[in-house]
């Protein structure tokens, strides 16, 4: 039998605060939403008759290509510059256990109320559905924009689709972002997660109420509870 | 590497499921396998969906794109039609170059047609009533010489023109519109007056025509010189 000493126990009292996404992380986020927001408005002005006066075609078309090449750049940067930031962002999205399941059962009712969630991980169930979505739709957008860009000097790439889900996908992730903005500047419970994205830190009693199994297994864990 | 990142540690129990990545990619699935179906039907036209919609409210086609049409122009702001200052100028290689007012055009024997559009951008709308006047009409009046081979239109959008060969534009279904489904073409359409040539993409359908030149020489048009085919035609792989 062997025996192993015990980890040390830190005696200091945790921090108000928990360190919840790192600067690369933030930095990602931040990139793709004011690269999504150029996209968003330039894309209008090529499509409504009242913004087209406001911004013509070949500029519209020059900052929407220009905004979507900074987007995917700075991802492909941050991927080989900080791979261990994005691939944290990947693995939890990509696992769904029995917690997310459940917290999925009564997502769209708390939408619109303040009752609590059930225990989740690092990012709950809705989140990881947003996130998995949202970049699923970012590349229907660029695979449909490519075709649409490759189709007007070579028309044999040009589509009578193209156009179509180009549209239908911008409407869905205008949907989800709208979602995502409402939950988390106006919705009572969830808007406290807005710091997460601001200076990277969240009021940890606010964790451990809506993140609880993942503020659980980073204070057993001390070298990890950055705060 | 950041070594201070958080690592969210997790244990991995049976009840896992990789449902992010099948959120993901079925996402890709959908929207390629869209791209393919849609094509295929000739397009499910969301813009004529929102038009629908708007069309049963007034001045919201101001606002949205209506009856399946896209509006583009290349400067700002679009030009605006004034009936007391607009002239219609036909010159370059012909035996009797005119300029017309908007009076003038509307005494100028008109035709109608009943034809598709198409974009290069992706996007059609089928059965376009049009009128207006055919080329033949303005061959008469300014008798073309025989060194003219090719037909300017020059925008009242500053930088925007586009050429036609003489035997494009004397196609039978080229027309440079005044109305377009019953009512007068209005400024997002290109007012007072639009080149229409439906057998190629609308980017040669130069809208808001203020000048007519025949040409001997070819010269390419806004969009040609920015990559675009100078032979639109619709439906022809063309690759140059």
């Amino acid at each position: 039998m062997s025996t192993t000493s015990p980890a040390p126990v830190s005696t200091a009292p945790p921090r108000a605060r928990i360190r919840r996404f790192t600067g690369a992380q933030r930095l990602l986020h931040l990139i793709l939403a004011v690269t999504f927001f150029v996209m968003l408005w330039t894309g209008l002005c090529m499509w409504s008759p009242a913004l087209t006066q406001f911004m013509n075609r070949p500029t519209a078309k020059h900052w929407h290509f220009m905004a979507a090449i900074a987007l995917g750049v700075s991802f492909l940067l941050i991927l080989v510059l900080r791979p261990r930031d994005v691939n944290a962002i990947a693995k939890e999205v990509d696992n769904f256990d029995r917690a997310d399941r459940e917290w999925l059962k009564g997502g769209v009712r708390r939408l619109f109320s303040h009752e609590g969630a059930p225990a989740q991980g690092w990012l709950n169930a809705g989140q990881k559905l947003n996130t998995a979505i949202t970049i699923g739709l970012l590349i229907v957008l660029a695979f449909t924009g490519i075709l649409l860009w490759m189709g007007e000097e070579n028309t044999t790439f040009r589509f009578a689709g193209t156009v179509d889900v180009h549209d239908i996908a911008t409407l869905l992730i205008v949907g989800l972002v709208s979602g995502h903005l409402y939950l988390s500047l106006f919705h009572k419970v969830t808007k406290a997660s807005l710091s997460g994205m601001v200076d990277g830190k969240v009021d940890r009693e606010w964790a451990r109420a809506n993140h609880g199994r993942w503020v659980a297994e980073v204070e057993a864990t001390p070298e990890l509870d950055q705060s | 590497m950041d070594q201070n990142a958080p690592q969210h540690p997790t244990e991995t129990p049976k009840d896992r499921l990789p449902l992010g990545r099948a959120a993901f990619l079925g996402t890709i699935a959908v929207g390629a396998i869209g791209v393919a179906a849609i094509s295929k039907m000739g397009g499910m036209g969301v813009g004529n969906m929102v038009a629908d919609v708007g069309s049963v409210v007034p001045g919201v086609d101001a606002i949205v794109p209506t009856g399946g049409w896209r509006i583009y122009n290349v400067q700002d702001p679009m030009p605006t039609f004034d009936p007391a200052t607009y002239k219609l100028t036909i010159d370059g290689k012909v035996e009797k170059p005119v300029t017309l007012t908007w009076s003038d055009i509307q005494q100028t024997e008109m035709t109608t047609q009943v034809t598709d559009f198409h974009c290069v951008t992706g996007w059609s709308v089928d059965k376009v009533h049009w009128k207006g006047i055919t080329p033949q009409t303005l061959i008469d009046l300014v008798k073309p010489l025989p060194e003219a081979k090719h037909v300017n239109f020059q925008s009242l959008e500053g930088p925007y023109f586009d050429q036609l060969t003489m035997e494009q534009f004397k196609l039978k279904d080229v027309m440079l519109a005044s109305e377009m489904d019953g009512k007068p073409l209005t400024r997002v359409h290109g007012a007072p007056l639009r080149l229409v040539i439906p057998q190629m993409y609308g980017y040669k359908n130069v809208k808001w025509v203020s000048k007519i030149t025949f040409e001997n020489d070819l010269t390419p048009g806004y969009w040609e010189t920015r990559g675009y085919d100078a032979d639109a035609w619709v439906g022809r792989d063309v690759y140059h």
